[in-house]
């Protein structure tokens, strides 16, 4: 008998809902027989936070509701900074390439699940970001926030994101026909919650709109689906877009 | 079969207070009494007792046989569905993270060592009984609070490699059901 690698999977799986990262990855250390048993069982990372400026990478588990955040002083979080560094501070194309496919490894590890995922990238020159690749993979798509801020917009498609729930972008652009492509996905996807960019021009409807103003004398418009209807809204003070998820009107 | 029981049968006060009561047998033939609303917190009794058709009339004269647990562990466990049978639905699942208060009561019931800790989840988990898994886990992920690799080597008894690769050699040197 061998109290952690002999138990039920189900019983090992709730397990680890009570034990941190950082004990996670000292189990690991344990023996080939810990680690093999760890390397089976998924990661729940309730958020994931990068940032390039400061640089910082956070895993985020929760405690009553607060967030804990940890720096993680472990092997993936070591492997993680090192891809992330040389991905943003290295010129050559190639060994961008390289660093974005190793980022992709380990985010793709079919174990992780991550449920918000927040990018920020400051002070990166957008040519040097190729981020499509990241934000398309399962793990990411199967997470219900995410949030960009200073996410270069050429860079980025609409398809990375259709799936997720819950989205923000910080200075980012899309246009108004872009914005209703994407909305013609969520009414088919059926998971959209919210989602918002901040750094939109004043005259970001285009002219033949039927705009109204609604209750707070915000711009909007509503665009009706199958199942329920999304308003559009103008935030001006904020220039911002909002796309809230109303029900259909009887 | 006998199912004399060598050891009390439970009779817990809240089991009084509830007029439908059911009778199981452990693995080794103790005879335990539960309420309703205690049997109902472990799935596979509550679907085993409805796929019987027991009913308030004929359940104490149909005794559930459990042969995958045993008395002892039966008893702990049907303490802690007495227990904990009125206690409001958990929230929903959630695959992150969670921080709770263990009860006094509970972590004093769960006070056994590594061993019995270990039969008693294959028996939660036999029974479907998550709550109590709930805990089960809670204490042992406690166990490893701030804990050292050596020191979680200890705590859980993992065997070290050399130690693990002598068992592995042993057993594929003992001689096969053959002979």
């Amino acid at each position: 008998m061998h109290l952690l690698c002999d138990l039920p999977y189900l019983a090992a799986k709730k397990l680890f809902h009570f034990i941190d990262y950082n004990t996670r990855f000292s189990l690991r250390t344990c023996s080939k027989r810990t680690q093999m048993w760890i390397d089976t069982l998924p990661i729940h990372i309730y958020a994931l936070e990068i940032s390039t400026d400061p640089f910082f990478i956070k895993f985020s588990d929760v405690h009553d509701g607060v967030f804990a955040h940890s720096d993680m002083g472990n092997l993936i979080y070591s492997v993680l900074r090192e891809s992330f560094l040389s991905l943003f501070n290295e010129i050559d194309e190639t060994t961008i390439e390289n660093a974005v496919d190793k980022l992709k490894i380990i985010l793709g590890n079919k174990n992780i699940r991550i449920k918000k995922f927040a990018v920020s990238l400051d002070n990166v020159k957008p040519e040097k970001v190729h981020f499509d690749q990241v934000l398309i993979l399962p793990q990411v798509v199967q997470s219900n926030l995410v949030w960009f801020s200073q996410m270069p917009e050429t860079r980025l498609s609409l398809e990375s994101f259709w799936n997720i729930p819950v989205v923000r972008f910080d200075n980012a652009v899309f246009d108004f026909h872009e914005m209703n492509r994407l909305i013609q996905h969520y009414f088919r996807n059926d998971t959209f919650e919210y989602f918002v960019i901040i750094g939109v021009s004043d005259n970001w409807f285009p002219d033949d709109s039927r705009l109204f103003a609604d209750e707070k004398n915000n711009r909007a418009i509503i665009v009706e689906g199958p199942k329920f209807a999304i308003k559009i809204i103008h935030r001006l003070e904020k220039r911002a877009i909002v796309l809230e998820r109303i029900p259909l009107k009887l | 079969m006998s199912v004399e029981p060598e050891v009390p049968i439970v009779q817990v006060e809240e089991v009084r207070e509830n007029p439908v009561l059911y009778k199981i047998i452990s693995s080794d033939n103790h005879v335990f009494t539960i309420s309703e609303h205690a049997v109902k917190l472990s799935k596979t009794l509550w679907d085993l007792i409805t796929n019987l058709g027991l009913t308030a009339e004929n359940a104490l004269d149909n005794p559930i046989p459990v042969e995958n647990v045993n008395g002892k562990n039966m008893e702990t466990i049907v303490q802690f569905c007495e227990r904990h049978k009125y206690d409001e639905e958990e929230p929903e699942y959630t695959n992150y993270i969670r921080e709770f208060v263990l009860p006094e009561w509970d972590r004093q019931l769960l006070s056994i060592d590594n061993e019995e800790l270990f039969q008693l989840i294959l028996a939660t988990n036999y029974l479907d009984i998550q709550k109590l898994m709930d805990y089960c886990c809670r204490v042992i992920g406690d166990m490893a609070k701030d804990k050292t690799p050596e020191e979680l080597r200890i705590i859980y008894g993992i065997p070290t490699d050399a130690e693990d690769d002598a068992l592995e050699r042993s057993a594929s040197d003992s001689p096969g059901p053959s002979g």
